[in-house]
């Protein structure tokens, strides 16, 4: 199967101190879903980061769709450009992500950079946001949305872009029920797609909803063990990682 | 104690009027249908007319202009009044020692305690009021009927750099949310008060100062990233770069602007 991103043992610190992610091979395959499961502060946003092109590692190395990531690729305008078209990153905190004073700004903002016109902006803004539910609130001002509100319009930020590659940071963290739903039948819908999926979150039960492959981050950063949906029935890896407690999950 | 508690919510406060006047823009009214480059110029240029003017008449003509504006621009009279009255009332406080001899000498036209009230003190107490209302009737038109991303891409029009402008997106967008955060915080520490006193509101305002700071810089860095990872380049925008097409509603505006000019010109009109 294709790869879309190859880690050859990459690693990163922050601040040269605090070390966030080790020695961390993986490639992520085109058109499957890849669950990075691990505790929190076991460097799955960071990994996430990397695979955005965002930031990159101290050490090793990371290709992304066939090209070596450096500086040098980064400031490629071509390649920048096509790489921000094919990947979308839904990032855990809506807030960091809208910036923009209405939620038909946040819409458009996608279709603005590419450069369509403006009858067009105005049809995908249409269709996205009947299409995800959320057309009532076009014209309201980000901040004072409900917190799934929030979510819904940053995942239709990226739709509007349609990219092939999904990048989502605990897509239902802090989420009611039915917005956490509503999430993962969205997800199953960009599957449907035959998008690739990436998707970063310590919830064993979305893991078991959508993955195809799971890769699970130890505490010390590393990975513990790559595998398929399988290893979600391995109690003793998931407390040895720090996914689930002996005691159950609350 | 009381102090801190009214400042914060004052702040949070003011904050979500700030966002309940921003619907205004958005609204199908005459300004908000004038291109922001335009109507940014043309409310310079009749502030520049209203410094210039030197006749009471012609300063009520524009305070009568910007309460048209408003009203043709769908702002409630009420809501309008309350913002276009409040900073005069103001000026009409400092304006009123003008109106006695001691400071304006003239001609008399009554005594107030032992005080002479001047003709031409009153002259120049109207006109600083007068001249201060129409400016802020003005002036406050602006930002009620402008959506923020217009006026800032008005400003980039007029070759205000790029990053500046990008710093004034941001700023007024986050403000609101670590304002949040400051109220948030502040009545976590209240709810877990037992004996509250002014020394731990102030220690309360110090270290939380330090703390607001970091996380402001923390939330500036993953706000630089979701723009790369959205593909947000200086050179890519085109978000402040719309061309400019002159709509019949920018025409208005200019025929209004040529014929206030007209008026303020005009010998025969005093």
């Amino acid at each position: 199967m294709e790869s879309v991103f190859v880690l050859k043992d990459v690693s990163y610190s922050y601040h040269s101190r605090f070390k966030a992610l080790e020695r961390i091979n993986l490639e992520i395959e085109k058109s499957t879903c890849t669950v990075i499961l691990g505790a929190n502060g076991s460097g799955k946003s960071t990994l996430l980061k990397i695979i955005d092109m965002l930031i990159l590692p101290d050490n090793g190395e990371f290709f992304a769709f066939g090209r070596k990531i450096d500086k040098k690729a980064i400031k490629d305008e071509k390649f920048n450009e096509f790489f921000r078209k094919s990947v979308g990153f839904v990032f855990q905190d809506p807030d960091t992500q809208l910036f923009l004073p209405t939620v038909r700004d946040e819409l458009a903002f996608a279709p603005v950079q590419i450069g369509y016109s403006k009858d067009k902006i105005e049809e995908i803004v249409i269709k996205v946001s009947e299409e995800m539910g959320i057309a009532g609130i076009l014209d309201k001002f980000p901040f004072n949305l409900s917190e799934g509100e929030k979510k819904k319009v940053a995942i239709a930020s990226i739709y509007t872009l349609n990219p092939d590659v999904w990048i989502l940071d605990e897509p239902i963290f802090s989420l009611d029920p039915k917005t956490q739903w509503w999430v993962v039948d969205f997800l199953k819908h960009l599957k449907e797609k035959n998008k690739t999926i990436i998707i970063a979150t310590h919830n064993i039960k979305l893991a078991k909803l959508l993955a195809d492959k799971c890769v699970i981050i130890s505490p010390n950063h590393k990975i513990a063990k790559i595998s398929d949906t399988s290893i979600l029935d391995d109690k003793n890896i998931l407390i040895e990682n720090n996914l689930i407690h002996p005691m159950g999950i609350l | 104690m009381k102090a801190t508690r009214k400042t914060i919510l004052e702040l949070t406060t003011a904050a979500n009027r700030i966002i309940f006047d921003s619907e205004f823009s958005q609204k199908d009214g005459f300004l908000q249908s004038v291109d922001a480059r335009i109507k940014l110029i043309g409310s310079l240029f009749l502030l520049i007319l209203i410094s210039i003017t030197h006749s009471q008449l012609k300063l009520l003509f524009f305070c009568f202009l910007a309460l048209a504006f408003a009203l043709f621009s769908g702002i409630p009279l009420t809501f309008f009044l309350k913002r276009f009255l409040f900073i005069p009332l103001f000026s009409l406080i400092i304006a009123i020692p003008s109106i006695f001899s001691f400071i304006t000498p003239g001609d008399e036209i009554f005594s107030l305690f032992g005080l002479s009230i001047t003709s031409q003190g009153i002259n120049t107490a109207t006109m600083l009021v007068l001249r201060v209302s129409a400016s802020v009737g003005i002036t406050i038109l602006l930002p009620l009927t402008t959506k923020w991303t217009k006026l800032i891409s008005a400003l980039r029009s007029f070759y205000v750099p790029y990053s500046g402008i990008l710093i004034l997106l941001i700023g007024y967008r986050y403000i609101f949310s670590i304002l949040k955060l400051i109220e948030n915080n502040y009545f976590a520490k209240v709810s877990r008060e037992i004996k509250p006193s002014v020394k731990s509101d102030y220690l309360f305002l110090g270290s939380k100062t330090a703390m607001f700071m970091n996380r402001s810089i923390q939330t500036g860095e993953n706000i630089y990233l979701a723009f790369q990872s959205r593909g947000y380049t200086e050179k890519t925008s085109q978000l402040f770069n719309d061309k400019l097409e002159l709509n019949s509603f920018d025409l208005v505006w200019i025929g209004i602007l040529i014929l206030t000019t007209f008026i303020i010109w005009n010998p025969f009109l005093y």
